[in-house]
């Protein structure tokens, strides 16, 4: 009678930007079959984000596409930046320092946390606990004024860099990690009281999106995901990197394969990330940051001081005498404050200027001239400064200026081959191919992203649950759309 | 429900990645072109004719089992090699925690390759993606269609011939360039304050 | 998001999201716009009841920021009148806050018909 008589409602559901949610997801579009309230057919679509990264990357060097690494999963920026990293780095062929791989460590774990920290406040804000998600922001502002303390910046880090990290870390970083440890426990409890017996938690996510472990592995599934379907998969300990062979933990594994299971683990997972924070913190060994590979790594900027950070205001100036006219300083010039016909000596306008040096790097005839001082100096007097040589102080700086810009530009010589190196980020399995012709930039740069593969399982995962369970299946999931799109 | 802690690692019967591709060489002499070792990884560059079965041996031999596909990619080597396209498939096995890739050539001329769903089924949206970026059709995936570009797009980004910066004005994608139009157009009823 | 949490509050400056651009004042544009999406940024636009406003947040949505590649659109005033530009990558809350703060002020001093009753 009337159960023969099927009511097909295809309905557009946009989980994207403005509607709803704050920025939980991102652009993520799912078509829903319903037969009713029951879900016939899951049609994800995505690519709302892409960016182009692969395709950017073939054009930068190695050493300017590590920021695009950090716009993909913007929210563990440390964990792509390092994976990143340990796959040039073998590529490159050169060994990195303790302290720096320790370092590493700590940053990725610390990375984890927030990364556990942000998928709970979503995954319960879309559930419907809203208390939640103020508590896990809390926290996560305390690690990211911790990131904020060693390299400057909150989400989008670039920290972690070839050869080693950054810089090094202060004591005070340290001793706030460790005060961190200690009293994350207790709020670990604190989230878990507010959820993990509440009925309504449990109704939502006991008994939906269970896949077996051994479907999982097949659909791709790698991280948390596929851990809470039983399978020990994880790269920490399959192949170790940075110094996770070196310390002690555990990796939990659950065993039904629903949202909760996966709940748990990564529940049990943040545990796990302050036991190795406190190890890693306790055997922080001494040493450099960076390895000492001149060939293949970006050398400390200390010798380029006098013009990057002069102590009197610089102006620059065209040697009239020298200046060919060919226009490469007119072309570079962010601030247009060059002007020139071509063959003729090129004038610079110093109330334009802004000391950025970008010309300098740029004239092949060494035309271009530092005047250390010379910032608001009439022009006769910076024309009879220019005429003069430049002080050994601003030479040497100046080398080593145009070296370094003439590097990160082209890049390294690096051997022929391909390679492929996976790192265990807090959502998978992120995974770089490189293919290298020996040039300094990747001729294919491949990022295999966690987050679309099991964006491509949520089809098999939402068939025959109800549409509110579509939420709870998305926040398991744990997608990210700017790594998803890339 | 019970969530149990996994701690050191288990046992396991890994074999090298040469020897895995001795093995794949010994069972299809004729498919093998090359293998390739570059710091402990080791590629096998095949004939794409019998891609499928190669996939299958590999997952199925209970000493190989190359359960988990990392990724498959596609390579454009457009004026440095013919032929023209490789396809290549990252394989790890879990349980024996070995490694190994395969590389299928795909000529410019005939870009068209067996499909791997039937054997990993997460593979489904890497093909598609493949497809999207490098034009390779897939025979035998169930739903080949664009996946990171709009469905209507004209010409394959990932190409060596395809500008980084794409195509502006005339040859951009339709639906774009009718929304800048509109939007010029109803400037004038802007709200103003 | 941080914005809209505890440590850097919107609420406390009458600023709160809504779940549908019909009952909204003002869009926030924040990230990379792709011209796969420009289509549907703009239907959003075009459902909010006027007064509107936009804000343009992060560097990709005011000029295309780091990808200067073939799907992404070189800001979003391409096709949007944007009313503020927030800059940063990513921008800080603090910023944020303040693009917001800027965007009130705006509208205080704005000479529409009924302004000054608002």
């Amino acid at each position: 009678m009337e159960q023969s008589e099927k009511i097909f409602e295809t309905r557009e559901l946009n989980v994207s930007m403005g509607p709803q949610h704050p920025a939980t997801h991102g652009v993520l579009r799912l078509v829903l079959d319903l037969d009713g309230e029951t879900i016939v057919k899951v049609t994800p679509y995505v690519g709302y984000l892409h960016r182009g990264i692969e395709k950017l990357g073939e054009s930068l060097s190695y050493f300017q596409a590590l920021p695009l690494t950090d716009r993909m999963d913007y929210v563990s920026a440390m964990s792509n930046n390092i994976g990143y990293v340990v796959a040039v780095e073998k590529l490159f062929g050169i060994e990195v320092p303790e302290r720096a791989k320790y370092i590493r460590t700590i940053v990725g774990e610390m990375s984890r946390v927030s990364n556990h920290l942000l998928w709970l406040a979503t995954h319960a804000l879309d559930i419907g606990a809203m208390t939640v998600f103020l508590y896990c922001f809390r926290d996560r502002e305390w690690i990211l004024d911790l990131f904020e303390m060693i390299c400057g910046a909150r989400l989008t880090v670039t920290y972690p860099r070839i050869g080693g990290v950054r810089n090094d870390v202060p004591q005070e970083f340290l001793d706030s990690l460790w005060k961190f440890t200690d009293e994350f426990e207790a709020r670990i409890v604190e989230y878990e009281t507010l959820i993990d017996q509440n009925r309504i938690w449990l109704l939502r996510t006991k008994g939906i999106g269970i896949i077996s472990g051994e479907e999982a592995v097949n659909w791709g599934m790698t991280g948390p995901t596929l851990r809470g379907s039983g399978v020990s998969y994880d790269i920490r300990k399959h192949m170790p990197y940075d110094a996770y062979d070196k310390v002690e933990f555990d990796v939990p594994i659950g065993s039904e394969g629903d949202v909760y299971d996966r709940y748990r683990c990564r529940m049990l997972e943040m545990r796990e990330s302050i036991k190795i924070l406190r190890q890693c913190i306790e055997q922080l060994p001494a040493g450099p940051v960076m390895a000492t590979a001149p060939k293949f790594t970006l050398q400390p900027k200390d010798a380029m001081m006098p013009i990057t950070h002069p102590v009197n205001e610089v102006a620059y100036v065209v040697d009239a005498k020298a200046c060919k006219g060919c226009g490469m300083c007119l072309r570079a010039c962010p601030a247009k404050a060059i002007a020139g016909e071509k063959k003729q000596a090129h004038k610079i306008d110093q109330a334009l200027c802004l000391q950025c040096a970008t010309c300098f790097v740029s004239c092949k005839f060494k035309a271009l001239k530092i005047i250390p001082g010379g910032k608001g100096l009439s022009e006769d007097k910076l024309n009879e400064a220019a005429a003069m040589p430049m002080p050994d102080e601003i030479k040497k700086a100046g080398e080593h200026l145009v070296a370094q810009f003439e590097f990160i530009k082209k890049g390294p010589k690096v051997p022929e081959g391909d390679l492929y190196v996976a790192t265990e980020v807090p959502k998978g399995e992120l995974g770089f191919y490189f293919v290298s012709d020996g040039s300094g930039k990747p001729y294919r740069m491949r990022v295999r992203a966690p987050s679309f593969i099991h964006a491509g399982v949520l089809p098999r995962l939402c068939v025959g649950h109800l549409v509110a369970d579509v939420i709870s299946n998305i926040g398991t999931i744990d997608i990210v759309l700017g790594e998803c799109d890339r | 429900m019970a969530v149990v802690l996994s701690r050191a690692a288990t046992p396991s019967q890994r074999i090298e990645p040469a020897q895995i591709a001795e093995r794949i060489k010994e069972k299809f002499p004729e498919e093998v072109v090359e293998i390739v070792s570059f710091r402990d990884q080791v590629s096998v560059i095949v004939r794409k004719s019998r891609i499928l079965g190669i996939c299958r041996y590999l997952h199925d031999d209970p000493e190989i089992s190359c359960d988990h596909l990392q990724d498959l990619t596609a390579v454009d080597y457009k004026g440095k090699k013919e032929p023209r396209f490789e396809v290549v498939y990252n394989l790890y096995s879990i349980r024996h925690r070995h490694a190994i890739r395969i590389r299928a050539q795909v000529p410019e001329n005939d870009t068209s390759i067996s499909s791997t769903v039937p054997v990993w089924a997460g593979v489904d949206w890497h093909e598609r993606e493949c497809f999207d970026m490098f034009g390779i059709t897939f025979a035998g995936h169930p739903d080949l269609r664009r996946i990171l570009m709009p469905e209507d797009w004209e010409g394959h980004p990932l190409r060596k011939d395809y500008p980084l910066k794409g195509y502006e004005g005339e040859q951009d994608w339709k639906e774009f360039t009718d929304v800048v139009k509109r939007s010029r157009e109803l400037k004038d009823f802007d709200w103003q304050g | 998001m941080a914005v809209g949490a505890s440590h850097y509050d919107f609420d406390r400056f009458g600023i709160i999201f809504r779940g549908s651009p019909r009952q909204a004042d003002c869009v926030i544009v924040a990230g990379t716009v792709t011209k796969k999406m420009v289509p549907v940024v703009r239907r959003v636009f075009d459902q909010i009841p006027e007064p509107r406003y936009v804000v343009a947040m992060g560097s990709c949505a005011c000029t295309g920021g780091v990808f200067k590649t073939y799907s992404t659109v070189q800001g979003c005033e391409t096709f949007l009148p944007v009313d503020v530009y927030v800059p940063g990558c990513p921008p800080r809350p603090e910023t944020l806050l303040e693009g917001m703060m800027m965007l009130q002020e705006k509208i205080r001093n704005e000479q529409a018909r009924w302004s000054p009753w608002r």
